[in-house]
């Protein structure tokens, strides 16, 4: 089951990989062209550049959606060498299929798959260009894969900001943040030892992050066992914030059983949520890093300590609630007062029910 | 002043730039090969590639040691294609300097003749316009390249290409949490923005003795950044060292921050070392998290700093086995709990000598 957001920044990041394919296919046919002009006329260099975008295509669908997560166990380059052979014999039986197609259609000589074969190994596979072909291949492929693993480091949208200087200089913005921290942690992480506590770790985050995507959620940093999630300040996000910590507490319901027999435990959660103004921008030299700063997220810091201390698993500042209705299915009771850094007044706290 | 730390950094990161300008030369190369036989021989392959790995050795090192932070506070798009035509016009001088020497030396004509040859048999040709399109690609990749590598911070991308901590790892560490002192009355002094680039000179200035001690920056959490060592006694020793040489820095860069701030930020800090789990956790924001009470209990003892008005803090676990350096006083100050243990932790304040 895979959410619809989701889908559609996997076919974003393949349509990335196909943008760098097509780059280069230019680059690598222009290096020809100019030395041999005869060889290749402008007709060709479109279609050449069409096979690549399509084979960039099929390699970058074939990475994003069933082979990046198909060996998480071992060291990066030891998955590309095997993603890479797995891409090659795609490749390979593409090639084979759509060049037999050819051979019986168009072929007006004797069919014979004897025939076939011999042709097709001595004129396509051990030919110097298709070597040649599959070495530029074997390398964009390489670029494919690093490319997703570098756009994983950034979250989504990380790189484009990067790119187009959205932050570089430091800007205010009015943003939602989630605290979100998982029960007990410390009991848990005693009662199964922290090795296979951080698996459950890992884990939990990672079936965390299908709601939080399908809800337009930005992941802002993982603080220990905490998580912090963010969306920009609209009526919209207030909702889909709401429908994240719905989805969240739903998931685990449903995985319960998986997380008992893996680790004897089921992990719920808490979170406080607040809204306000934060500074945004890029910080450090050699590590650089998106930073969010202001006392918005101490505040946040400290409502979800509350959870704790009042028992509610999900608590809500008057800040979030402001020019917001709150969806019938939403539950919210005032629950106490809590001083704000920076307002002589206490503000008001509510926990947040699902029903 | 760059020390040497930072200087084998830098210099990695560009032995790493030229293999990959390399391997580019080879497949541009091949792909020329392939068609035309006769035009490439075995020997020109060679020089193709030393040529590449050349200017891509030029090119690097001029992004990684002047150009890096030139253009620091424009968006990476713009900067990218300042610092390329920067590295065009960069190219072009070699190039030009170096074929009128050869022209004027070895064939004895006059400075005339080669500019205006120079316009017709090379830059206006084709190949040469290819080959320029080829460096610009290359340019591009480097700068992005560079930019990557500070994302994963040093060492972190080869740990994650080798997938050190895919599987988890116990691994013993010393943490140092680094705070600015009187953050929220600097913030409102200064307004959020102001602060913000305080906070970014701030960070950018203690980069030189994180990197110079061998640092691994962990996080910035709001205002606090969290470095981390492996947990050796020589790497105790390179921790008070940072200690001393943060200190001693933002003294001497104090009157760069009152011209531009009004205001000298100073930092507190809490040490404490042991075992936490180490690993890569997330699905589309990946990351290396470090999990474990020793990273609590850290924090807390940086805490602690401002309640017992001490600028730095160790905790008893940090100075076993380790003989404190002469420059360095350690006083016992105090105790805290631990969670989920019954005996207290000693703290002990630092003191410069």
């Amino acid at each position: 089951m895979i959410s619809k957001r989701v889908f559609l920044y996997r076919l974003y990041i393949v349509l990335n990989i196909v943008v760098i394919w097509v780059l280069f296919s230019l680059i690598f046919l222009y290096n020809i062209v100019e030395v041999d002009k005869e060889a290749l006329s402008t007709r060709r260099l479109s279609f050449f550049t069409l096979a690549f975008a399509l084979i960039g295509f099929i390699v970058g669908g074939a990475e994003a959606f069933f082979l990046k997560n198909a060996f998480p166990k071992l060291p990066i380059w030891l998955s590309t060498v095997l993603r890479m052979t797995l891409t090659f014999l795609l490749f390979l039986l593409v090639s084979v299929i759509l060049l037999f197609a050819y051979y019986i259609f168009r072929y007006q000589g004797e069919l014979s798959f004897m025939d076939f074969e011999k042709n097709f190994v001595q004129k396509v596979i051990l030919t110097p260009s298709f070597l040649m072909g599959m070495i530029d291949l074997g390398i964009l492929s390489f670029i494919s894969i690093l490319v997703l693993e570098i756009s994983d480091k950034y979250g989504p949208g990380g790189l484009r900001n990067l790119i187009r200087g959205r932050y570089h200089k430091p800007r205010k913005e009015n943003r939602i943040f989630l605290f979100l921290d998982i029960n007990d942690s410390t009991t848990i992480a005693e009662k199964i030892g922290h090795e296979k506590y951080f698996n459950m770790l890992h884990d939990f985050f990672a079936d965390i992050t299908e709601p939080i995507i399908a809800n337009w959620g930005h992941i802002y940093q993982y603080v220990g066992d905490e998580v912090v999630i963010c969306w920009k300040n609209t009526p919209k996000n207030k909702l889909r914030c709401l429908k994240f910590v719905r989805q969240a507490v739903l998931t685990f319901k449903r995985k319960e059983d998986y997380y008992l027999k893996e680790y004897g435990v089921a992990p719920t959660f808490k979170a406080g949520i607040h809204a306000g103004n934060v500074t945004a921008g890029y910080i450090g030299i050699i590590k650089k890093d998106l930073v969010f700063s202001g006392d918005t997220l101490n505040t946040t810091a400290r409502i979800r300590s509350k959870c704790h201390e009042l028992k509610h698993s999900f608590i809500v500042s008057i800040d979030f609630l402001h020019d917001f209705e709150v969806p019938a299915e939403y539950h919210l009771n005032e629950i106490g007062e809590m001083e704000f850094k920076g307002r002589k007044e206490k503000s008001k706290v509510y926990s947040l029910e699902l029903n | 002043m760059a020390s040497r730390r930072i200087v084998y950094h830098k210099l990695a990161v560009l032995a790493n730039i030229s293999v990959i300008w390399v391997v580019f030369a080879f497949l541009f190369l091949y792909n020329i090969i392939l068609i035309e036989k006769e035009l490439v021989t075995g020997r020109s392959l060679l020089l193709f590639s030393i040529a590449f790995a050349t200017i891509g050795f030029i090119v690097s090192a001029a992004l990684v040691f002047y150009l890096k932070s030139a253009f620091r506070h424009y968006p990476l798009w713009v900067s990218a294609s300042l610092k390329m035509a920067f590295t065009f016009g960069l190219f072009i001088l070699i190039a030009f300097v170096m074929l009128s020497s050869y022209y004027v030396f070895s064939e004895h004509r006059t400075l005339d003749q080669f500019a205006d040859s120079f316009y017709r048999e090379v830059f206006l040709t084709r190949g040469f316009m290819i080959f320029m399109f080829d460096l610009a690609v290359m340019t591009l990749l480097t700068i992005l390249i560079i930019e990557v590598t500070d994302k994963y911070g040093p060492g972190g991308f080869w740990s994650m290409m080798r997938g050190k901590y895919n599987k988890p790892r116990i691994e013993n560490r010393i943490f140092i949490f680094v705070d600015i002192n009187n953050a929220t009355t600097i913030a409102e002094k200064l307004g959020h923005t102001k602060y913000f680039r305080l906070l970014r000179d701030f960070f950018a200035e203690i980069t030189i003795p994180i990197l110079a001690n061998g640092g691994e920056i962990y996080q910035y959490v709001g205002d606090e950044v969290v470095l981390s060592w492996k947990n050796t006694p020589l790497n105790k020793q390179k921790c008070f060292k940072f200690l001393r040489q943060a200190f001693f820095l933002l003294k001497r860069r104090e009157a760069k921050f009152m011209k531009r701030y009004g205001i000298c930020p100073t930092f507190k800090a809490g040490i404490h070392s042991g075992e936490v789990t180490a690993g890569v956790i997330g699905i589309v924001k990946k990351d290396l998290v470090y999990s474990g009470d020793t990273l609590n209990t850290a924090a807390r003892i940086r805490s602690k700093c401002h309640e017992l008005e001490e600028t730095f803090v160790v905790s008893e676990g940090f100075l076993h086995e380790f003989s404190t350096p002469f420059a360095y006083k350690v006083n016992e100050i105090g105790e805290m709990e631990l969670k989920g243990r019954t005996e207290k932790e000693k703290l002990f304040s630092v003191i410069f000598e």
